[in-house]
């Protein structure tokens, strides 16, 4: 069972490897492209979210293709740029689970401070459950919970914390633009 | 658990869609009828949508320290050269 931190550092090995062998492709794409370093650099950050996403958490078997794979996404970010403009919320638009369609209500990035800063061991655990589907039991261990029932509840504090600032801030946000 | 939570666990089972037809329809039902249900409902969707992209952005900033590494540490010079030719063509 790995702890948070041996996860991060998969984690980091993982990016440290596909960015030294895909990145110069993709560079040299965007180069031909007309663009610059920093381009480059902010599309392959954006593709390597988006193959995390796509491959390592839902453990799809890619294997000698993940080169082609991010390719394929940054020229595809790429063309999106051109036409609409990139930045994060062209991505934080791609939806995991197609039910759940949302349209954002507040600010996404003041929100991501308020919680950051106010409740970071809630939402560390909501992202380890949620995002990096990791099971209850390995997060009862990692957050230091006695049993999978108390890191259940805690999850579900959590997750109430977070809805009441997401409606405090929706009524906060109403109030001003009224 | 409390029921504020446990009301929470049944609301995400219908978003999550983890609950059975029965459930689901006892909380389709609900929504029809409870507008304080139904805003609980919305805000949880929100909930799940700032939590992943808490961990976007925590991904991102993974993902800037290994860049960060390659671009400025002496053992990666090499790979820094190379990227660095690419665009002075």
């Amino acid at each position: 069972m790995q702890s948070r931190q041996e996860q991060q550092l998969a984690r980091e090995a993982l990016f440290t490897q596909l960015y030294t062998e895909v990145f110069p492709t993709v560079a040299g794409y965007i180069a031909k492209k007309g663009g610059n370093l920093e381009q480059a650099k902010d599309l392959f950050q954006e593709a390597l979210v988006i193959y995390y996403e796509q491959v390592e958490l839902r453990s799809k078997s890619l294997e000698k293709n993940a080169k082609a794979y991010l390719i394929g996404v940054s020229r595809n970010l790429w063309h999106q740029q051109a036409t609409h403009g990139l930045n994060h919320e062209s991505i934080d638009n791609l939806n995991n689970e197609p039910d759940v369609q949302i349209s954002p209500m507040v600010s996404t990035k003041k929100l991501l401070k308020t919680l950051a800063t106010t409740g970071r061991k809630c939402m560390d655990m909501l992202r380890a459950f949620y995002y990096e589907q990791i099971p209850l039991d390995q997060i009862a261990h990692q957050f230091g919970f006695g049993s999978v029932r108390s890191a259940t509840v805690q999850k579900y504090k959590c997750l109430e914390k977070v809805r009441d600032e997401v409606k405090e801030k929706s009524l906060t946000y109403a109030d001003f633009t009224d | 658990m409390r029921t504020s939570l446990t009301e929470i666990q049944e609301i995400e089972g219908f978003l999550l869609k983890t609950d059975s037809n029965e459930d689901r329809l006892l909380l389709e039902a609900r929504t029809c009828l409870d507008a304080d249900f139904t805003e609980k409902v919305s805000f949880q969707k929100e909930a799940y949508e700032q939590i992943r992209s808490y961990a976007r952005a925590q991904l991102r900033e993974e993902i800037k320290t290994v860049e960060k590494r390659l671009f400025s540490t002496t053992e990666q010079a090499g790979f820094r050269a190379k990227i660095l030719r690419i665009f002075k063509r």
